[in-house]
């Protein structure tokens, strides 16, 4: 057996890990593993680096010997939590981050990991645990912006957008390049209607993370998402044009037509113009071609219908041409408005069933301020 | 020793005032004259190392080391190979740095200093106090005092733990090797784009000095290149220093995590170092996304300064940079800390890509050179291999020998490699660029804002994968 610096090569797979060669760190620690099978500190770290692999199994089964070699390791039972919350095996993972935390009561991590785990179920007491970690959390390291991420993201999960918000901007106090905190800021500002600045916020991300291919996805979203806007103002529009026709002399109502519709591509060309460049590319295009082809096609069939609309309406066709138009087209807004309103509404529901339950009756969230490490 | 009241009196002074510098030299004076060199050396080295510049302290230091030298070599061996050059090389703090960091070492094998010594020291910019013989000191003298006293002066640069190894110091122990490269770029095919900024920015200043005097053109700076892996950005970096007649360091995050963590950002210096004692040298940073990550991304604290020690060697804070051209390769430059980006650093940019038609047939021929083939048609193969990289292109060729000697071995009749096994391995082969282009399509849709990544928004547009 060759005789194997240990220390300095646990050091040196840490530093691998952290600039992001886990394969090279994994190699390392093979060697150190083999070496030493029941070293509790490298089989933590090899967990560690499965994980930056999205390799859960694996992660799970390293995880699982750490805990062989060192049952009393909050550290490796916060690890297997991990895993087993990857591998989607919640209630297996609420154990394992309680077991965790029953070993360093005092620690936030395991605190955190518990409440990303409760978060995944429905029922309003896993809310509550969750909160209720998530708190713990906070109160033990308020200089930590994971810590303030997770109370974030257990909020925007209950639908408390505002005070998601918070503790998003704290966290980005904390660490202003955190890519958590900035795509769960954008993801808020999504559900509350503010697409653009999502997108834009979704953008830094994915331009100070361009290989993860996830925020890419995100940018492509709120692109999809503007685009959908874009397109029900122009089913709006037909409506009124169709109810327009219908009520005015033809003249007149062909002249409001058409001036809804130079509107509309006016000031669609403008907010398209005003668009950060990546959001402004996906569009258009989107990420796939199909969506691209939709997109280009709904808008066609929008302009085509508003001008065919104004044409007859200068020939002075009779105002029950419009009447079966008009039904189909507001049917096609209404089912627009569901989807759009659904969110909404689901949001405002959840927000409903779980707010009694986590924070009491009329109760609050609480808020603990940012605290800089060395405070 | 007539003077000895007054000296004993001056001593106790200069132990109640320590940093009053005349009287500590005046002392020395007085011991000089008194024939006690070995202690006068020993407040003039505190001098020294007070004020480095003291014109009377070194003139002492000079007229004590020369006295000492005139005194005939003692046939009894030093008490260890450090002290007779603690002694003698205090004319610069750098000088008394370096050997009270020595100092803390261990003993090597006891051995007089020897004549290959001299000219390490010589390339090493130290200037000599005296005689460039040998030298061997007399044994009256405490050395170990000196060691013990010079370590208590100026303390090493870095302090290893009791229990880390050893670092890597000068050349005769370095991990890394200084090579003579015998690449030129005529050997690179294609890349004519690469080729031309490698000119302009490298190479026409390094040919016409008169031009680059009269341009102010300074011989320093750094450029980075990037691609996907296995398109030569190594080699390309060795045909420099062919061009350029330089000599060659080629270093990797592995090399210098290997070099014992902990001392990292000393044997990054060190390298540092030896590129400027080579000079002209191309010093070659590969995977410099790992060597010098961003720092905002990076919690461990020996990864920052390990980062900032790149900052302080490329800024040459530790040393003239002139003649030491700095190359780096990363297929990852979005993760290069920003720092590292600015003017006067890696301020060139350069995007080495997969080889392109005209480069792909002489890859193939060079890999083929000699290997038994009949009847290849190259043209077909170069169709069939866009973005193959040139290690792709490699294992093409591997894998076309291995499908012709496995049959040659089946049919037990020796046969050449053919078509038909090049046809087999494209079925097989598929270029490893694959990943790095998908990726570098969100880089050129998200983080091209600054306009860095321009040449590659422009080849993926061109390929239609923008």
């Amino acid at each position: 057996m060759p005789d194997v610096d240990v220390a300095s090569d646990l050091k040196r797979a840490d530093a691998l890990r952290e600039l992001g060669r886990a394969v090279d760190a994994i190699e390392i620690l093979g060697r150190v593993v083999a070496s030493e099978p029941a070293n509790h500190q490298a089989l933590c770290q090899l967990a560690q680096c499965h994980n930056a692999t999205k390799d859960y199994p694996t992660m799970l089964r390293a995880a699982n010997r750490a805990i062989a070699a060192n049952p009393h390791s909050e550290w490796a039972h916060r690890l297997r939590s991990l895993a087993l919350h990857n591998m989607r095996r919640h209630p297996e993972a609420i154990a394992a981050a309680k077991r965790s935390i029953e070993l360093a009561p005092n620690a936030w991590r395991p605190h955190m990991i518990l409440a990303d785990a409760a978060l995944v179920g429905t029922k309003p007491s896993d809310k509550k645990t969750a909160y209720e970690a998530a708190l713990r959390a906070l109160q033990i390291a308020p200089h930590a912006a994971d810590a303030h991420v997770t109370m974030g993201r257990v909020l925007l999960n209950i639908g408390e957008l505002r005070h998601a918000r918070r503790y998003f901007a704290h966290a980005l106090a904390l660490d202003p390049s955190n890519a958590a905190a900035l795509t769960n800021l954008a993801v808020t500002d999504l559900r509350g209607g503010k697409v653009v600045a999502a997108g834009r916020g979704f953008g830094a991300v994915a331009a100070a993370n361009p290989t993860e291919d996830m925020y890419a996805r995100n940018v492509g979203a709120s692109a999809f998402v503007w685009m959908q806007s874009a397109l029900d103002a122009g089913v709006v529009i037909v409506v009124t044009s169709l109810v327009v026709a219908m009520v005015v002399p033809p003249l007149t109502g062909a002249l409001v037509t058409l001036a809804l519709l130079v509107a509309y591509v006016t000031v669609g060309t403008i907010a398209y113009r005003r668009l950060p460049t990546p959001m402004r590319r996906l569009a258009l295009r989107g990420r796939s071609p199909m969506v691209t082809r939709v997109n280009v096609g709904v808008t066609a069939g929008v302009l085509a219908f508003g001008l065919w609309i104004a044409a007859t309406e200068a020939f002075g066709s009779p105002p029950a041409t419009y009447i079966a138009p008009l039904l189909l087209w507001s049917l096609a807004l209404l089912w627009r408005l569901r989807i759009r309103l659904e969110p909404r509404l689901h949001q405002t529901r959840q927000r409903r069933r779980y707010r009694a339950e986590v924070f009491g009756v009329g109760g609050q969230p609480s808020i603990v301020t940012p605290r800089r490490p060395l405070d | 020793m007539g003077n000895s009241p007054l000296i004993a009196s001056l001593m106790a002074a200069v132990e109640a005032a320590p940093d009053d510098l005349p009287l500590r030299v005046h002392l020395a004076e007085l011991l000089l004259r008194d024939d006690r060199r070995a202690e006068a050396i020993g407040h003039l080295a505190q001098a020294l190392a007070r004020d480095p510049g003291h014109a009377e302290a070194q003139a002492l230091m000079a007229q004590a080391i020369a006295r000492r030298d005139a005194t005939p070599p003692s046939a009894v061996e030093p008490p260890d190979a450090t002290g007779p050059q603690t002694a003698t090389d205090t004319d610069t703090e750098a000088t008394q740095a370096s050997q009270a960091s020595q100092a803390t070492e261990p003993p090597p094998a006891a051995s007089p200093p020897t004549a290959g010594d001299q000219p390490q020291a010589r390339e090493s910019g130290v200037p000599m106090a005296s005689a460039p013989e040998p030298r061997r000191p007399p044994d009256d003298v405490d050395w170990r005092a000196f060691e013990d006293e010079f370590t208590g002066i100026v303390p090493p640069r870095f302090a290893p733990a009791a229990d880390e190894p050893e670092p890597v110091s000068g050349d005769g122990d370095r991990m890394f090797d200084v090579e003579t490269s015998s690449i030129f770029l005529t050997d690179v095919h294609g890349m004519d784009d690469v080729k031309r900024r490698l000119e302009v920015a490298f190479l026409a200043p390094l040919r016409n000095p008169t031009l680059r005097s009269l341009y102010a053109k300074s011989l320093r700076g750094g450029l980075m290149l990037y691609g996907p892996p296995g398109c030569g950005k190594t080699f390309i970096a060795r045909a420099v220093a062919g061009e350029m007649g330089a000599k060659f360091i080629s270093l990797s995050i592995v090399d210098v995590l290997n070099m014992y963590v902990g001392n990292s950002e000393q044997n990054l210096h060190q390298i540092f170092d030896s590129a400027r004692r080579n000079a002209p040298c191309v010093l070659f940073l590969d995977e410099i996304d790992a060597l010098g990550h961003k720092r905002s991304a990076v919690n461990s604290s020996t990864m920052r300064t390990l980062g900032n020690q790149l900052l302080a060697e490329l800024d040459g804070m530790d040393g003239d940079n002139d003649g030491v051209f700095v190359l780096a390769a990363t297929n990852a430059p979005w993760d290069v800390d920003p720092a590292l980006r600015r003017p006067g650093r890696f301020d060139r940019v350069i995007l080495v890509l997969p080889p392109d038609r005209a480069a792909r047939g002489p890859i193939v021929e060079y890999h083929l050179r000699d290997r038994p083939v009949a009847n290849i048609d190259v043209r077909r193969i170069v169709a069939a291999t866009e973005d193959f990289s040139g290690a792709d292109l490699a294992h093409l060729c591997d894998s076309a020998a291995e499908h012709a000697m496995h049959d040659s071995i089946a049919t037990g009749e020796v046969r050449m490699i053919e078509q038909r096994d090049f046809d087999r391995a494209l079925r097989e082969v598929r270029p490893s660029t694959g990943p790095w282009l998908a990726s570098a399509r969100n880089v050129a849709m998200f983080a091209n804002e600054s306009g860095a990544y321009d040449d590659l928004a422009a080849y993926l547009k061109k390929r239609k994968l923008a």
